[in-house]
């Protein structure tokens, strides 16, 4: 795991995403215990509290479970519920986008445009 | 998120010659390194030779590990590691000296862990000569390090640091972190760091809690994470300082713009505005709710 | 054995070399070079103890040396520094009365003449002598911690040679004054364990 100190992307969030890329990947299974949160700290040269953040998002999207006193190990991902984890990151990144367009006062459709000008850029 | 507390403290007041430490309710969050920020004569070191129990003349009730011991407890002195500046050591002890003094006033105080410390952190335990040294003798940095083995060395579930970093050199300041960390990954939890610092950006990295004073009292306090949700650094241009001063929480002032901590729940005021914002260090955190509790004069405020 | 361990801990290896060991070569080297009366020993004895005071308790009551945090963030720090100076008192006590007796014994081998006194009135003048020595020393060790400098040790220690020296040019019918030396014995160790153990107490509240 590499951690960026000054990419603009706080560093819980870049260890949720991370740990979230893991999980859903299959690189972290089902029922394995997420490193220590103390220890991920020390290895990772970060405060506790940091790290405790990003394993209680982890916990509130549902992919792991704490345990008193345990630690938190990975749940079970049906493949119906990653699909579901992967919509949900599709869904908040463009209600992102749409908020941003508010803000710039963009009209809906010069914003499905864009998003068609991206799509197709992607095909090329 | 259910935390406990290693130390509680309630309506802890303390009165000298002019300087008043009132502080109604303190809690130190148990597992975690807590750090104590604040202006020279803010009371910090009051405080913490409070919670050593190194300093009694104090009105209050203090509590340590979930309310459940009093410093006057025969144990409760036991699992706490203090160091502090100034006459922390007898003038005449050497360098060998203290380890020995250490197995006699600490029941858990481990020698062979004590000169692994010493080891690790550059303190040559085993020449003769650094053994029969003088801890007068010795730099500021060395005799910190004397210190942090000597606490280290015993099984505590508590250290109270009374700036750790200042004589530390960067190399040194990093050092002291991992100890740190170390120190918390150990006691899974159970063990706590307070520590005082003016070098907060040095020691970011570790603070999960901050606990700023001014004055006798503490201003602000919460976890990092929650402080950096509480405020937001903002970054203007010059035509609208008037405005933003007024929203600002606190803001300092140049001849091309300004830029300064606003609460985030006052953020949307700023709408309107040619603003950037930014997720604010600790240490900018800190030197704008002290500044927005000084009692100097800022020149450039 | 506790307390015994208490006081070790306080003696760096410089000083141990020379309190159980230098020293009583010095007094011996003395001795036999100046075999004249057991005041030699008792005058260089006051000087040692309050000269090797300095690197055991020195300066402990001066300004610099407050606080000792190290000491009361320990719950025991407090019994283990009054455990420290009581025995150093024993050890002082027992230096004097060791010296005294060499002295005075080997004094009567070299010159049978020396001393013309009763068994009772050996034991009153060994008394006498000894507790007046060790109180010269405790009293110019309990001042000489108020100061961390090591020149007014030394001052301090000359004033109490002579005062010593006086003391054995006037001293009077021993027998009433071994009384008065006890007491005084027992008043300047009360007062110099006091001292330090107030100035300890102190430490913890702002006057």
């Amino acid at each position: 795991m590499k951690i960026l100190q000054s990419s603009g992307v706080p560093i819980y969030q870049q260890i949720a995403d991370q740990l979230q890329a893991d999980i859903l990947s299959g690189k972290m299974k089902q029922g394995e215990y997420l490193p220590s949160i103390r220890g991920l700290a020390k290895d990772l040269k970060i405060s506790v509290i940091t790290t405790m953040k990003a394993y209680e998002q982890l916990e509130s999207t549902g992919l792991v479970t704490a345990v008193q006193g345990k630690g938190f190990y990975v749940n079970a991902q049906d493949s119906e519920m990653m699909k579901e984890q992967h919509l949900r990151k599709v869904e908040t990144a463009l209600l992102e986008a749409i908020q941003a367009a508010d803000i710039a006062g963009m009209p809906d459709s010069e914003l499905v445009a864009t998003l068609n000008t991206l799509l197709s850029m992607k095909e090329n | 998120m259910n935390v406990n507390n290693v130390i509680n403290g309630q309506d802890m007041k303390k009165k000298f010659h002019g300087f008043d430490l009132n502080i109604p309710s303190l809690q130190v969050p148990k597992g975690f390194a807590t750090a104590l920020i604040g202006e020279n004569g803010a009371g910090k070191t009051t405080l913490l030779n409070i919670l050593a129990g190194i300093r009694l003349d104090y009105k209050g009730k203090l509590t340590y590990f979930d309310e459940s011991h009093t410093l006057e407890d025969e144990t409760v002195k036991d699992l706490i590691g203090y160091t502090g500046p100034g006459n922390y050591y007898l003038p005449n002890w050497t360098v060998s000296q203290v380890k020995t003094i250490s197995e006699l006033l600490f029941e858990n105080f481990s020698p062979k862990r004590f000169d692994a410390l010493c080891e690790e952190l550059g303190i040559s335990i085993h020449d003769r000569n650094m053994q029969n040294k003088k801890v007068t003798a010795l730099s500021d940095g060395m005799r910190m390090k004397l210190m942090l083995a000597g606490v280290l060395a015993r099984d505590t579930k508590l250290l109270i640091l009374d700036e750790p970093a200042s004589p530390l050199d960067p190399l040194m300041r990093d050092k002291l972190c991992e100890l740190i960390r170390d120190y918390l990954e150990r006691g899974n939890g159970e063990t706590s760091v307070f520590f005082s610092t003016h070098n907060i950006s040095d020691m970011e990295n570790v603070t999960d809690y901050a606990i700023i004073m001014e004055h006798g009292t503490i201003v602000e306090q919460g976890f990092v994470e929650d402080l950096k949700e509480k405020y937001i650094l903002v970054k203007g241009e010059k035509e609208d300082i008037a405005a933003a001063k007024k929203i600002l929480y606190s803001c300092s002032v140049n001849q091309y713009g300004f830029e300064g901590i606003c609460l985030a729940s006052n953020m949307d005021q700023l709408a309107g505005m040619d603003v950037s914002f930014e997720t604010p260090s600790l240490s900018q955190i800190s030197i704008a709710v002290m500044k927005a509790n000084t009692k100097l004069q800022m020149k450039f405020a | 054995m506790r307390k015994i361990k208490s006081y070790l801990v306080f003696t760096s290896f410089l000083y141990r070399l020379m309190m159980f060991g230098l020293i009583h070569l010095i007094l011996l080297g003395l001795m036999i070079v100046f075999p004249f009366r057991p005041y030699t020993q008792a005058v260089f004895v006051v000087f040692f103890e309050i000269m090797s005071d300095n690197w055991l308790f020195g300066g402990i009551c001066s300004k610099d040396a407050q606080s000792m945090n190290y000491l009361k963030s320990s719950k025991k720090g407090m019994q283990v520094l009054k455990d420290g100076l009581v025995v150093n008192l024993a050890r002082c006590l027992l230096n004097s009365s060791l010296w005294i007796c060499i002295g005075f014994f080997y004094t009567k081998s070299q010159n049978p003449e020396a001393f013309t006194l009763t068994t009772w009135q050996t034991v009153c003048f060994l008394g006498a002598s000894i507790l007046f020595t060790y109180s010269l020393c405790v009293a110019g060790i309990t001042i000489s911690r108020f100061f961390s400098n090591y020149w007014i040790n030394m001052l301090i220690s000359y004033a109490a040679m002579i005062l010593l020296v006086l003391a054995m040019l006037f001293s009077l019918d021993a027998t009433y004054l071994v009384f008065i030396a006890l007491v005084l014995a027992i008043l300047v160790s009360i007062l110099s364990l006091r001292i330090v153990l107030k100035k300890m107490k102190e430490s913890y509240y702002d006057k």
